[in-house]
């Protein structure tokens, strides 16, 4: 009876402490002293401001809901359209329900992943402000994107790429950002959901405390969804010191390449030529 | 029981609920993410490559033959803030690791844990401080 009652006390805690991650995010840095790092990333040593996005983040996959779900907005995507579900019926993915190993991710090729997929690989990205625009610097696949701040709208029969045309403002103390201009080529995320050319992703911002950012965003492509795809929060946390690293991460096809014919193919029971 | 391959089946409670998920950018639906396994073998090869570190180790298996493991992790820059460095580990090496299995059967894993011939334990999974 006591060990029950301990283990249930255990789960009890694990839970509370699973929620105060999801709910106060920077409750798990209370006793960290600050520390006395004088780089760019350190926002200590700055009185903290809402409006002041710069630093280094990570998007954490933790295993508790909304951070490990491999970019999709959130677990339950809306009703696809004829056109979408023809795409998605053809689509490989190395993960969720439809997980092979014979995958077809576009970033098997080193495609870019694009937005809004690149910003949910657990890997590092920098965000650096100027008076006009905020760059987001993102350490895979070492892309970037501008967020234009200026007042401009978009262009008109703007051209669609990669990362699209994305315009910014803030909200009080949310920074939306407004992306358009994408092409249709790269995945919404690592589920293999697609998305067409009318992709409309309007991202919120919000930066609670020195500590975290968090994002919610909208994915508005009536080509491919029957309505709006409103995600989960997603938490970003800030590097902080000697973990304020970004290095050199080009996807490299003879990389990429190398590793199929040494690891994925023997993993997968195919044999090596 | 030394060089000999020991398999231990890691059943924890909890292991798989508050562990993260492993992170390999072209899925894990390869690997046995339930059934990790343990062996001891020697480094042939140490790669800190992208997009993934590999760990190439020979394993002497119960009837005493060398089996040649391939165990592939995250990149270089996601285990250098985990506290790896590109020398920590060279040929000849003795090492413990900790994988899930290939579901094929072939000897190829991603890593979980690797146990330096020290005790120094080395994990892959970054934590957020």
């Amino acid at each position: 009876m006591k060990k029950s009652l301990k283990m249930r006390f255990c789960f009890s805690l694990s839970v509370a402490m699973l929620a105060s991650l999801l709910t106060f995010p920077a409750a798990n840095f209370a006793q960290t002293a600050a520390p006395k790092s004088t780089t760019a990333t350190d926002k200590k040593a700055v009185p903290f401001s809402a409006h002041d996005l710069s630093g280094m983040y990570e998007f954490f996959v933790r295993g508790i809901p909304d951070q490990g779900l491999y970019g999709s907005p959130s677990a339950k995507p809306p009703d696809m359209t004829p056109w979408a579900q023809a795409r998605y019926d053809v689509a490989k993915p190395g993960y969720g329900p439809k997980a092979t190993v014979e995958s077809n991710d576009p970033i098997l090729h080193c495609n870019p992943s694009g937005i809004p997929r690149i910003l949910f690989w657990p890997q590092p990205f920098e965000i650096v402000q100027t008076p006009d625009r905020v760059f987001m610097f993102f350490e895979h696949e070492r892309v970037w994107r501008q967020i234009w701040t200026d007042g401009r709208s978009h262009p008109k029969d703007v051209e669609p790429t990669w990362m699209g045309d994305s315009i910014g403002r803030w909200e009080g103390d949310y920074f939306i950002v407004d992306t358009i201009g994408l092409n249709d080529k790269s995945w919404l995320d690592s589920f293999g959901h697609p998305h067409s050319e009318e992709l409309h992703v309007i991202e919120r911002y919000h930066h609670p405390n020195p500590n975290s950012l968090t994002l919610q965003y909208t994915v508005d492509d009536p080509t491919a969804y029957k309505w709006p795809w409103r995600s989960d929060t997603k938490i970003y946390t800030l590097l902080r010191n000697e973990k304020a690293v970004m290095e050199e991460l080009f996807c490299i096809p003879e990389e990429e390449d190398a590793f199929t014919k040494r690891i994925r193919e023997p993993a997968a029971g195919r044999p090596t030529n | 029981m030394k060089g000999k391959l020991t398999i231990v089946l890691v059943l924890v409670m909890g292991f798989l609920v508050f562990r993260a998920p492993l992170f390999a950018h072209h899925g894990n639906a390869a690997y046995d993410d339930k059934g990790p396994v343990t062996f001891k073998g020697t480094v042939t090869e140490f790669l800190w490559v992208n997009p993934h570190v590999q760990i190439y180790v020979d394993v002497k298996n119960d009837q005493g033959e060398i089996v040649h493991w391939s165990c592939e992790t995250v990149s270089p820059s996601k285990l250098f803030r985990s506290g790896w460095t590109r020398d920590i580990l060279k040929a000849g090496d003795q090492v413990t690791i900790t994988v899930f299995p290939a579901k094929s059967h072939a000897p190829v894993g991603l890593i979980r844990k690797v146990v330096l011939a020290d005790g120094k334990e080395l994990g892959t999974e970054e934590q957020a401080q």
